[in-house]
């Protein structure tokens, strides 16, 4: 039992990084209708930033909180200088443009001469230090992640339902005519949007780097994020969030009881389970409220 | 009447090849209501989204409160003070009806002011502040409307353009809208572009009338005068295909 609870617990944690990312991508998705497929190589940037502010000797929190930051500004550059001009253009081409987007991230970071070909890790101060309740031990790295997105998100539903922006958000995710007319600036709403989003998938790099490593292959969770988001319903946060972290916790168990290889294939065995049972995914009948 | 707040000269909206305006001039001046009149297809919400800005016109110039704003995007129009009640109502179903206002006064800043006009609405339209919290989407068809309204209404605009408002509302709603409207109208100074199939009810308010078929405006002039005309009586019961008069609330 013990066991089964440790496994749990760890599942949720590398489900929440995955959750984290599959936020950014339904966050992008429903607002601007671009699946961005680059979204797990921004988490890969945001990491690589971090371990390149701490190796230049910043504390890891000021390292963390300056990779949000710059990971913010290039998401909304990114908007800016290549997807604002390509709007309109037929949806194939712009996810096209985002894997594009992904690979050009791995190809750069590959080639700064430090970076490429290594990985590395990142120092934090809770190197090795773990909780324990009773028998349970849960590493502070793992805590970390879980803590930090249950913070982080509380703060998205403080923003997304008590300001000004989050609400503009969730209205042109509804109707987006409907907030042109309102006299929103759909261009820099999406802006802001990528910016939200890029940060997040930041965070998300931060939380798994001291548990993986960096490396230029990090973004590949991506190819999880695209499962949980499509778990939760593709649209909903609350969705993604529990999509994350189901899939966590059941590749997790897969691991360790199953065969060897079985680990890669549950998360696909879990969208093929839900697209079939509940083709709208889990929150398909959740409340209205969607972001 | 005072000097014109909203003036339209040459205008040409195209769909492609298709011209659902041409040459079309108004002359609207301050605090005047002008009802817009035509039959299915005759180009009366292409001129509206043409002002709204959602379409860019081909040719043809569009002057607001002395500025030209002709091919100016809809959040710069907004800005400038023309509101849009659009076709079909463009609502956020799945915000509140309070964020749905609010998101109405997204272009302004002043939060006491912001809540004064949301309780003025709500004392004016009852059942949106009995319905305050729940989703627009849950509405009635009339309500919607209501809403639309009341939302266009809180970015305090100079100009509200409203495309068929009355539709979908109950008579006894509509004759009621209409006289809130000329109340603000009084009050505020208002000043109302109203597309509306129902021709003796707009021509009921509205100082002053046009007509559009096949993208012209083919007749002009004080809403009066155009009241007792025969081709108004004849657009009514002719080019006005049963399903697209009243309906009644659901
Ligand atoms: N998006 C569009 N693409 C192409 N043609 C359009 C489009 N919208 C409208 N039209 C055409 O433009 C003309 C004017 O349409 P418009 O919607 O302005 O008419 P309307 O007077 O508002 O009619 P209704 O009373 O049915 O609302 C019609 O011939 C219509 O078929
Ligand atoms: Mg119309």
């Amino acid at each position: 039992m013990i066991e089964f609870v440790q496994l749990v617990l760890g599942g949720v944690a590398v489900g929440c990084v995955y959750a984290l990312v599959a936020l950014g991508i339904v966050l992008v998705y429903k607002a601007t209708e671009t699946v961005n497929f680059a979204q797990g190589e921004l988490m890969m940037l945001g990491a690589f930033l971090a371990v390149a502010l701490t190796s230049a000797g910043l504390p890891y929190w000021a390292a963390f909180a300056a990779a949000v930051v710059l990971m913010a500004l290039a998401g909304a550059a990114l908007e800016r200088v290549v997807l604002r001009p390509v709007l309109g253009r037929p949806q194939f081409a712009i996810v096209m443009l985002t894997l594009g987007i992904g690979l050009m991230a791995r190809g750069l970071v590959a080639a700064v001469p430090e970076w490429g070909a290594q990985t590395h890790s990142l120092e934090t101060p809770f190197a090795g230090a773990s909780l324990h309740a009773g028998e349970l031990t849960l590493s502070a790295d793992h805590a970390m992640v879980i803590a930090t997105t249950a913070v982080l998100c509380g703060a998205l539903t403080l923003f997304f339902h008590g300001t000004r922006l989050g609400l503009a958000m969730r209205a042109a995710s509804q109707n987006q005519l409907g907030a042109c007319y309102m006299g929103v600036s759909l261009a820099r709403l999406h802006s802001a949007v990528w910016a939200l989003s890029a940060a997040i998938a930041a965070i998300a790099g931060v939380l798994l780097a001291p548990i993986t490593f960096v490396h230029t292959n990090m973004g590949l969770i991506g190819l999880k994020a695209f499962p949980a988001a499509v778990i939760g319903g593709f649209g909903s946060l609350p969705g993604a969030l529990a999509g994350g972290i189901v899939l966590g916790v059941v590749e997790s168990a897969a691991g360790f009881y199953l065969p060897e290889g079985a680990k890669d294939v549950a998360a696909w065995v879990v969208v093929l389970l839900v697209l079939m049972l509940r083709p709208a995914g889990m929150f398909a009948d959740a409340a209205p409220r969607r972001v | 009447m005072a000097e014109a707040i909203l003036s339209v000269a040459g205008l040409e909206v195209r769909y492609g090849a298709l011209a659902a305006l041409s040459a079309v001039g108004l002359e609207l001046p301050e605090g005047a209501i002008l009802a817009v009149l035509g039959a299915n297809g005759a180009g009366k919400t292409t001129l509206l989204r043409a002002l709204a800005g959602v379409l860019v016109p081909a040719r043809g110039t569009v002057v607001f409160r002395g500025r030209s704003i002709a091919g100016l995007p809809p959040e710069r129009i907004v800005r400038a003070g023309i509101s849009h009640v659009p076709e079909g109502r463009e609502l956020f179903p799945l915000l509140s009806v309070r964020e749905n206002l609010l998101m109405g006064a997204w272009i302004r800043r002043d939060a006491a002011g912001i809540e004064r006009d949301l309780a003025r609405l709500c004392s004016e339209f009852p059942v949106l502040g009995e319905r305050a919290r729940q989703p627009a989407g849950r509405l009635s068809g009339g309500e919607q409307q209501m809403l639309a309204i009341a939302r266009a209404l809180m970015a305090r605009p100079r100009l509200l353009l409203m495309d068929e408002p009355s539709l979908g509302l109950a008579p006894r709603l509509a004759r009621e809208l209409f006289r809130m409207i000329d109340r603000r109208r009084r009050e505020d100074g208002l000043t109302v572009l109203v597309v509306e199939q129902n021709a003796r009810l707009a021509l009921g308010i509205a100082d002053l009338a046009c007509v559009l078929a096949g993208g012209r405006v083919v007749a002009q002039g004080p809403a009066r005068s155009l009241l007792g005309e025969e081709f108004i009586r004849g657009f009514r019961l002719g080019d006005n295909p049963a399903g697209r008069t009243q309906a009644p609330e659901p």
